[in-house]
């Protein structure tokens, strides 16, 4: 993929407008299984994305083939999808901006350059913890690097690199059938801390060893940092997204100004934050920034890509998906919850009778606009009693709201985990929530 | 063909023991309206190559997308495989695969109309006119899409094999939201999430009549917001078939996926509740519940002659009577049950590594029908078309809510309810069904996206279902 390439197909282009994504992405991955690698894998791939508009009329096409021929030809493909539709009037052009992004430390050649070697050392030094324990290690080491292209006949252009490094822990056995899980994500591979996170999993299998049951309710919930980012995950889906916010279906549509969380939860979108697997760009190849959606507990800002903040009169905020996920709306992918000064110890410490949780597990939107969500615990459940960690819990089922578990947070922990997506990776500390709904239990009848 | 043959041959000369590859062309076109306009069109091409190796007991695998300026860099992956393969083994034993007759032979999905003959004005027309026949009244987005897809792959295997098929995809559907200011429902047409889908041509898109569908569409999603809550408790619970499909997919389909039962999958989807010893042994259902795992239906979007490791597709039986009689299985795992490989490892597109995957997992019909069900029900709900889902990382314990649902009290529909969910156990679940409807209420679902593996892979299966009842199922969950 060279960006002489991509320049000379869209100034031949003879549509109006156009615009092309180029995304190139190596990935190198070793999945295990009871301590064994049983999958190791190369994936490279080139992937373009070409969109026209003529007449305010939009088609668009992709190739896996970057060659200027390959290219031109998908203009020419979406320039004659683009003359069977409709034209838009909303349609404000194709953004052009000299603002670029600051550097960031987003991309590693280390990483890009890992060995499988490197890969295969990882694993054995989890094995050998898991030997220690007597417990199988299951999981994935992975790294990936990608090189993105966004340009378009404004005169736009920007490329950027990103990489992660991505490691995946689950401790399985010991004679109550334990199960520990923990992860590490980084930039570059030599930051990854692959002995701590397997004797994070070790220690977690080793205190999930003959799990008890408890009976569905209400209890309170002190919710490891995990657990949080894949809530945030899914408040960017359902909630922040820009589009749902502006058609009425999101939580957040008409409440900029409302206190809509507890008092002292601060949520801000970082793409510059290093330890958020940082982006300069959005998906349209415009700056990112910081930018605060919840301060105090009051909702203070909308994301726009450029089609919906020209169509509101208003600055894109550099949340643009790349061309062919745009009508999920735009979203906020560095997403990071401030964290308080307490250790997870010190909030467990306030807790009488309730729930510490790990992670949670395929979970699903029951109600989008109210954030109800169900799913389930997993690798690592606990019941609290007395403000200390009392015996390991069977999974459990919870069908909750989560802006009501973001209402009823009351104290949140210092140290901060995240959890990769495909762009970015949400940041969040534990917290301490007054009433989680748990309506199942995970056993056999 | 003769350059891919010496790749293998390249792979071989490197030190694999065994290799295959799979060259893959692809064309897609997708279409979404949103509101009457057109949001996606999208036309897509894409080309590469997979090659596979094992080497002592362990897999390596590397793939690139394919242009004409990088055909002549293929030979590469035949080394990078294998030092892959190497890196893998960290002393564990030797096995032997399964041994497999090389085929040599060539498959083409049956179409009547091809996809991508028909105009985009036409398809686009289309989705527009059944927009026009959902907006109105209190409806404030619709939305359709079509997606076809053409996919050539070429499987070759060191081992001798030759296997062209081509495959057409073809999946369409629509769905309108409603609201009276505070609240808002959705109905969806023929299925949820992106409609039906088969291994067909435009035939089957003409076939759903989206126009005419429209106006029942709308009327149900408005209906829905003067409904009832859906009652709490336990109650007999009576499932359309495309929700079916989907509680066979969850609770039957994955738990049998042998690579799970052996941890494979243990740190992203999870594992099985099956143990090795619970095969020919385990009461999984009611003598009333029949599944086979069916590869071979013309039409159905999980066929297919050959899997991705040129074992030719099969019709199994999984659950006979209620009793667990098969796991799916690979050339891989199926000598752990020292059995031979039912044929049921693919890969999505040319750049990922084989797993097994579900094909079309049918709940086979029974004798009964939705009128019966529904007479031989005192206090129930009937419920159909998938909303939410969700199931435990064993499999056991799930929650799944539903577009929409009906009071049955006295043998008779009553009033619509809506966000209904219902939850249970899996083998609870399917030990409570005492009804299925026969074969004329019996259909082929599609589903486009079944996620799997790392990196995710998003599998087209299919699941054919009728009607069934299940007795004292937990319903209403949801606040």
């Amino acid at each position: 993929m060279k960006k002489e390439d991509l320049k000379k197909a869209i100034a031949k282009s003879p549509a109006e407008h156009t615009e092309i994504f180029g995304h190139k992405e190596e990935l190198k991955l070793s999945r295990f299984s009871e301590s064994i690698i049983h999958q190791n894998i190369s994936q490279e791939k080139t992937s373009i994305v070409v969109v026209v508009h003529q007449d305010k009329r939009k088609g668009s096409a992709s190739v896996t083939d970057p060659s200027p021929e390959a290219i031109t030809e998908a203009i020419e493909k979406a320039c004659a999808a683009a003359r069977f539709q409709k034209p838009d009037p909303d349609f404000p052009g194709l953004p052009f901006s000299e603002e670029e992004a600051p550097e960031l430390g987003a991309y590693s050649e280390k990483t890009a350059r890992c060995p499988a070697e490197l890969r295969a050392e990882g694993v054995a030094r989890i094995r050998e913890i898991g030997n220690r324990e007597g417990f199988q290690g299951h999981g994935t080491f992975s790294t990936q690097a990608s090189k993105f292209m966004s340009l378009n006949s404004s005169g736009h252009f920007r490329e950027w690199d990103t990489s992660q490094a991505f490691l995946k822990v689950l401790f399985m056995g010991g004679p109550g059938g334990g199960e520990g899980f923990a992860q590490d994500v980084q930039v570059d591979v030599d930051d990854l801390q692959i002995t701590q996170t397997a004797e994070r999993a070790a220690s977690k299998c080793a205190a999930t060893q003959d799990r008890a049951s408890l009976s569905p309710g209400e209890y309170k919930g002190v919710l490891e940092p995990l657990a949080v980012c894949e809530l945030l995950g899914y408040l960017s889906f359902i909630g922040f997204n820009g589009l749902a916010c502006n058609e009425g279906r999101s939580y957040f549509s008409g409440k900029i100004g409302e206190e809509v969380m507890a008092p002292g939860l601060e949520i801000i979108d970082d793409p510059f934050d290093n330890s958020g697997l940082p982006a300069p760009y959005d998906g349209e190849g415009l700056p990112k920034r910081p930018l605060p959606l919840v301060e105090n507990g009051v909702f203070k800002n909308y994301v726009y890509d450029y089609y919906l903040a020209r169509k509101e009169g208003r600055k894109s905020t550099g949340h643009a998906l790349p061309p062919g996920f745009r009508s999920f709306g735009p979203m906020p992918m560095h997403l990071k919850l401030k964290p308080g000064q307490k250790t997870q110890k010190e909030l467990i410490q306030q807790v009488d009778r309730g729930v510490l949780i790990t992670r949670f597990h395929y979970v699903g939107v029951i109600h989008p606009q109210k954030t109800i969500i169900t799913g389930l615990t997993r690798d690592g459940t606990f019941w609290i009693e007395n403000g200390k960690v009392d015996h390991a819990l069977k999974n459990l089922r919870f069908t909750q709201s989560i802006i009501e578990a973001l209402q009823k947070t009351i104290e949140k922990g210092r140290e901060v985990g995240r959890m990769p997506f495909r762009i970015g990776a949400p940041q969040a500390p534990a917290l301490l929530i007054d009433g989680f709904n748990f309506t199942g239990v995970s056993e056999m009848d | 063909m003769e350059r891919w043959k010496k790749l293998l041959q390249k792979a071989r000369e490197e030190g694999a023991e065994y290799a295959d590859l799979r060259y893959i062309e692809n064309e897609n076109q997708g279409l979404k309206c949103r509101n009457g306009k057109i949001e996606e069109l999208n036309l897509g091409q894409d080309r590469g190559l997979g090659l596979r190796v094992w080497v002592n007991g362990s897999w390596g695998f590397a793939s690139m997308s394919l242009d004409e300026a990088n055909l002549d860099q293929v030979d590469k992956l035949a080394r990078e495989a294998v030092n892959l393969a190497r890196a893998a083994n960290q002393g564990q034993p030797h096995r032997e695969l399964d041994p497999v007759e090389a085929a040599v032979d060539q498959f083409k999905t049956e179409i009547s109309e091809d996809p991508f003959r028909v105009s985009l004005e036409e398809k686009i027309d289309l989705l527009q006119k059944a927009h026009e026949a959902m907006q109105g009244g209190k409806i404030f987005l619709t939305t359709g899409s079509m997606d076809f897809q053409r996919e050539k792959k070429l499987f070759l295997s060191s081992e001798g094999s030759e296997i062209e098929q081509t495959f057409y995809r073809t999946g369409a559907g629509i769905n309108a939201m409603s609201t009276d200011g505070s609240d808002r429902q959705i109905r969806s047409y023929p299925s949820a999430f992106g409609g039906n889908y088969a291994q067909k041509g435009f035939e089957f898109v003409r076939e759903m009549n989206l126009i005419g569908e429209g106006e029942r569409v709308r009327q149900e999603a408005e209906a829905l917001l003067a409904a009832e809550q859906c009652p709490a408790g336990e109650m007999t619970l009576i499932l359309g078939g495309c929700q079916l499909a989907l509680q066979v997919h969850e609770s039957c389909g994955h738990p049998i996926e042998l690579d799970r039962v052996l941890g494979m999958e243990a740190a992203l989807a999870g594992t099985s509740f099956l143990n090795l010893d619970q095969l020919n042994e385990l009461s999984y259902g009611s003598s009333q519940v029949n599944i086979t795992a069916d590869a071979t239906i013309p039409g159905a979007l999980g066929s297919f002659a050959y899997d991705d490791e040129g074992v030719r597709a099969q019709r199994i039986p999984i659950i006979e009577g209620g009793r667990f009689v098969n796991y799916l299985t690979s050339r891989e795992t199926a000598p752990v049950l020292r059995q031979k490989s039912n044929g049921t490892m693919r890969a999505i597109g040319w750049s990922n590594f084989p797993l097994i995957r579900m094909t079309n997992i049918n709940l086979e019909p029974g004798e009964s029908s939705r009128e019966e069900l529904i007479r031989g029900t005192e206090k129930g709900i009937l419920l159909d078309m998938i909303k939410s889902w969700s199931i435990d990382d064993k499999r056991i314990n799930f929650q799944f809510g539903t577009e929409v649902g009906w009071l049955v009290e006295d043998g008779e529909i009553k009033g619509m309810i809506k966000n209904p969910t219902y939850t249970g156990s899996t083998l609870q679940f399917w030990r409570s069904c005492d009804g299925i409807a026969g074969p004329s209420e019996w259909k082929m679902w599609g589903v486009p996206n079944c996620g799997k593996g790392e990196p995710m892979q998003a599998a087209p299966v299919g699941h054919g279902a009728s009607y069934a009842r299940f007795r004292n199922i937990k319903v209403g969950v949801s606040r």
